[in-house]
């Protein structure tokens, strides 16, 4: 089995007395792409927010790479390889397209204040390779024709993909998903799916994505966890829950 | 140009040195400052205390003048741009009546509210402060261009998708508020200059509002509109003084006047008049190229 990349250990996080997240435990392998499908409300948002340190946990320890994650800042988290999006886009809409995917490589520029306002040699060559990395990144995922584009000036599906594309430019080892194929199409989910493929394979990722839509999740991901009122209520591979009852129960209500 | 033409044209280039140093704060980085005029009230105080009691020289004292700004600015960061914007906002106007009262509450070195005048001439200030100009546009103009200015419009529109990406809102915030402040001083001191008097009400909470309003009026997304209007609205009224308006001059005017053109502008052109467009090369290439083609097809017609 390859290594494991992203572990959780009975994370539990409530909001005064909802229980949004309980004892929350799963593995994400390197180079695996895991689903996480449940009912609106189900605490899904918030696994990722724990994940990527947005809010805390009451109980239980993250490990990213194999380091706990206890003592991090949601920066600090970010910078090790852990990057996002968001299930509401949230695009920079202040900067154009390649401006925005650059902003996913600037904390790591290798050069100063001072270089940045006398542009000294340093700063050129910087900006150079930042340039240089998003173009790259935008033309593998074959959005370079919208370079220029303010992001709000964008149809959805491509500010989408956008996103994704800033989120995966600094080369991080786990991307996580919020819906990414909400407010899509149906033909743009069956893009949608290659599109996650291709930068699997393209940037080695390791992938957990949450989604309402069941196609999407039935093609892309090798195991599914179910989630209901914050607790797992199944796991297994796609095939495994497409008939399982409980997952029926949480979706379309008990059968009489 | 005669001895009030080169004052006027100082003191509109102190204006555009603090309004580059407040876009880069509100601009850039959408944090909502009402308390710059509080830091050129420190760097001109700082400064010039120093060249009368210590006895320094000119330009290692406007450097200690700055400095005293930077450490003031870094102890207020580090204290409150943790706060949400809006209460940050709410302490700079704080800060910005703090200072100025200090120089009264220490009236027995500053000379309080009667002013402080042993400040020394200096010849050709106005190529100095021009110079200088040019430098913080300059400086502040490559900013956004760099990978800060980037982070920072980035912070602006979203902190926590910001935050996502590994940047640290916090320290870059400070960093930035350091900047405009230390610019802040350096105008102060420019300002003190060429007055060769300060008191403590020329830096009140008017002056700080004063940049907040050139920088909307000009397009609070664009530096050269920003430039621009600091130096056009500066002069504006000066030049009107002698129009008079029921027996008072207009420069008495000149808070309503910009207060109705804040009013026009917020109301037909929110973004300000340059909206997110810059002054460039390009631009100005463009537009002689539209008017030579409407000359060219008037001269078909003829």
């Amino acid at each position: 089995m390859s290594n494991v990349v992203l572990k959780t250990e009975g994370i539990s996080k409530s909001f005064g007395g909802v229980k949004a997240v309980q004892q929350f435990s799963m593995e994400l392998h390197e180079h695996e792409i895991k689903g996480i499908i449940g009912p609106n409300g189900a605490g899904k948002t918030t696994i990722f927010n724990l994940l990527s340190h947005i809010i805390l946990p009451d109980e239980g320890k993250i490990f990213l790479l194999g380091e706990d994650i206890e003592n991090k800042s949601q920066e600090e988290v970010a910078q090790m390889g852990l990057s996002r999006t968001f299930q509401s886009i949230r695009l920079f809409a202040g900067l154009n397209v390649l401006d925005n995917v650059k902003v996913g490589l600037d904390n790591e520029g290798k050069y100063n204040l001072f270089d940045a306002m006398f542009l000294t040699p340093r700063r050129w060559k910087e900006e150079k390779r930042i340039h240089n990395a998003a173009m790259e990144c935008l033309t593998m995922l074959n959005l370079e024709k919208y370079k220029d584009y303010r992001s709000n000036n964008l149809p959805y599906g491509i500010q989408r993909r956008v996103e994704i594309a800033r989120a995966i430019v600094s080369r991080p080892k786990i991307l996580l998903l919020d819906e990414p194929a909400a407010g899509l199409l149906p033909e743009e989910v069956f893009e949608l799916i290659d599109f996650i493929r291709l930068i699997k394979e393209k940037f080695e990722l390791s992938i957990i994505v949450i989604e309402h839509r069941m196609d999407l999740i039935m093609n892309l991901c090798s195991e599914i966890l179910v989630q209901d009122f914050g607790k797992t209520i199944a796991c297994g591979t796609p095939k495994e829950l497409q008939c399982d009852p409980r997952v029926l129960a949480a979706y379309l209500g008990e059968e009489e | 140009m005669n001895n009030y033409q080169i004052g006027l044209t100082i003191l509109s280039c102190v204006s555009v040195i603090t309004v580059t140093g407040v876009y880069a704060l509100t601009g850039l980085c959408g944090m909502f400052s009402l308390g710059q005029a509080a830091f050129m009230c420190i760097g001109a105080y700082g400064t010039f205390m120093l060249t009368r009691y210590a006895g320094i020289p000119l330009i290692p004292a406007a450097l200690l003048g700055v400095l005293a700004g930077v450490i003031v600015a870094w102890v207020v960061g580090r204290l409150t741009l943790k706060l949400r914007r809006d209460y940050f906002a709410l302490m700079t106007v704080a800060l910005g009546q703090a200072i100025p009262s200090l120089v009264v509450v220490f009236s027995e070195y500053t000379n309080g509210a009667l002013g402080f005048t042993k400040i020394p001439k200096v010849n050709g200030l106005i190529w100095i402060t021009l110079g200088i100009t040019v430098l913080v546009v300059f400086c502040i103009r490559n900013l956004k261009y760099s990978r800060y200015g980037r982070m920072c419009l980035a912070l602006k529109t979203d902190e926590l998708a910001a935050k996502s990406f590994g940047i640290n809102v916090y320290k870059l915030k400070v960093k930035i508020y350091i900047l405009a402040s230390a610019i802040a001083c350096i105008a102060g001191i420019l300002f003190a200059l060429r007055n060769r008097y300060i008191d403590n009400t020329q830096f009140n909470w008017a002056l700080s509002a004063e940049m907040q309003i050139f920088l909307f009026f000009g397009g609070s997304n664009s530096l050269t509109g920003a430039v621009v209007s600091a130096f056009v609205l500066k002069m504006l009224p000066n030049i009107l003084r002698n129009v008079q308006l029921f027996g008072v001059s207009m420069q008495e005017y000149r808070i309503i006047l910009y207060c109705i053109l804040v009013l026009i502008i917020l109301n037909f052109r929110p973004a300000g008049i340059m909206g997110e467009h810059e002054l460039n090369f390009r631009w100005v290439s463009r537009l002689t190229a539209k008017i030579k083609n409407a000359s060219g097809r008037n001269g078909g017609k003829a």
